[in-house]
């Protein structure tokens, strides 16, 4: 009896997870998490709008060559103030490099002018498995009617080197300047880099 | 007072360029195998990379996280070198996700050919390495490196160093594409089927793909295979995200067998195929 529930209970909760899997073109997946500052958000929450998701580690060298040169947050600045949602999460495990107290991460956010619409924090990894987050940055941007309609690296130079920023094809303002002149991301994914999500 | 003070200022700048090269975890050179200019007009040489513990740095597809490592070759005029070859690399599998990379050695092998009509009698190459290098934290590891060959009718290199390159040669992957096979397409992944290996198959433990490009198949060691009327089915899942659809089977088959010393055997593959079919 104990066996059967056990399969029932697993083919469910396998179902569950199969079903929470992030896709391109299909709806992306609703979660709760809390900011910085305490403040708890949904993706649900911003139903309408287009969102950026960033996977962030402030302390990965891929995320510095992107903060550092403040490529990051010019784009933060310019799709903010176009009415898009900049939520960047961090994945962090306790212990983990870039894992931080909160007002460690308030500080950093603030030196770095960071102008995302929220810090998430993402501790226990869920959100991060759930979209299949690999590397920081990894970005991903759902259209207004909600669907996942890009994943992947934030550029295509894959380099720790700033120089490279001039020079590369930014994907996320290439798909973010396609969905809000009305048109159809013309590159839905691409391979991210960076250093491993420390789950 | 003035010379005192700089001084003190260059021992403080030395002595902070020595703690660092110390603390550095990984470090490269260039080295030379032993030749015969009258024999054939190529040099085998290397980009010996050294890491220390825990550390690993990348192969020529990264897998999911780091950066491919790549070499740019400065060389002399009428020189020229021919593409690096690849040892097969480690998989690192954590938190579901999959890297491929070296760590403690690797040595990456490239043939340096020197025409008839050179005239100097020495070359000197420099190579900027560029690479990541990553344990719990990664770090980028640049570096140019460089070595002046003096050119003799022949050579011998050190012991030591002639057995880094034969033992980085047999880890090579050897190019082979007479492989029967075809290909079965499903929506998240795909099965490639072997006819006629030339293989006893109950010795083969594992098998698995990795391919040159990312982006395209799920980055795993632990890729479904079996055994079925006389035929092995290996199956590749798809990315969650992939950027491109598989048109071409491009990269490294590595045989993994269950013999006392659990062998590998690894074959590079280019083959087109026409999944219609």
């Amino acid at each position: 009896m104990n066996r059967k529930f056990a399969i029932i209970f697993l083919v469910f909760f396998s179902g569950l997870v199969f079903a929470q899997q992030a896709k391109l073109n299909e709806s992306a997946p609703d979660f709760r998490l809390t900011d910085s500052n305490g403040s708890e958000h949904s993706l649900s929450d911003f139903a309408g709008k287009i969102v950026v998701l960033e996977w962030i580690n402030y302390d990965c060298p891929f995320v510095e060559k992107h903060y550092d040169s403040k490529n990051m947050q010019s784009l933060q600045e310019k799709y903010t103030e176009e009415g898009v949602i900049w939520l960047a999460i961090c994945s962090s495990n306790k212990g983990k490099q870039g894992n931080f107290s909160v007002e460690e991460i308030n500080k950093r956010s603030k030196n770095q002018g960071a102008k995302f619409t929220a810090y998430l924090i993402d501790e226990g990894g869920t959100v991060g498995k759930m979209y299949g987050a690999k590397t920081t940055p990894h970005m991903y941007i759902i259209d207004k009617n909600g669907m996942l309609v890009y994943a992947g690296g934030i550029d295509d130079k894959a380099t720790t080197d700033v120089d490279d920023i001039e020079d590369s094809k930014n994907y996320v303002a290439t798909a973010l300047d396609e969905l809000l002149a009305g048109k159809e991301v013309s590159v839905q994914s691409s391979t991210p880099y960076g250093c491993s999500v420390k789950y | 007072m003035i010379k005192t003070g700089k001084f003190f200022f260059f021992l403080i700048i030395v002595s902070l360029q020595l703690n660092a090269q110390q603390l550095a975890p990984a470090s490269a050179k260039i080295i030379v195998d032993s030749y015969s200019l009258e024999k054939s007009r190529s040099i085998p040489i290397g980009v010996l990379a050294e890491l220390e513990n825990d550390w690993h740095l990348y192969w020529r597809n990264s897998g999911d996280t780091g950066i491919p490592t790549s070499i740019e070759f400065d060389l002399p005029e009428g020189i020229s070198i021919s593409e690096i070859l690849w040892p097969v690399p480690k998989v690192f599998e954590f938190d579901g996700l999959a890297s491929f990379g070296y760590e403690k050695q690797v040595l990456l092998i490239a043939e340096l050919n020197i025409p008839e009509n050179f005239e100097s009698n020495s070359v000197l190459i420099t190579a900027r390495v560029k690479s990541l290098i990553c344990k719990d934290v990664c770090i980028p590891f640049n570096t140019n490196v460089s070595k002046e060959i003096k050119l003799m009718n022949s050579f011998s290199a050190e012991d030591e160093i002639s057995k880094l390159f034969s033992q980085t040669r047999i880890n090579l992957p050897e190019a082979k594409n007479d492989f029967e096979l075809s290909v079965v397409p499903e929506e998240n992944n795909l099965t490639i089927v072997f006819e006629n290996l030339n293989y006893d198959l109950a010795k083969i433990n594992s098998l698995y793909f990795l391919p040159y490009e990312s982006g395209i198949f799920k980055n795993t060691a632990e890729q479904n295979n079996k055994i079925k009327d006389k035929r092995f089915e290996l199956m590749i899942e798809y990315d969650q995200f992939k950027t491109e659809e598989f048109r071409e089977l491009f990269g490294i088959l590595v045989f993994q067998f269950n013999d006392a010393a659990q062998s590998q055997k690894a074959y590079e593959i280019n083959k087109q195929i026409n999944t219609n079919n």
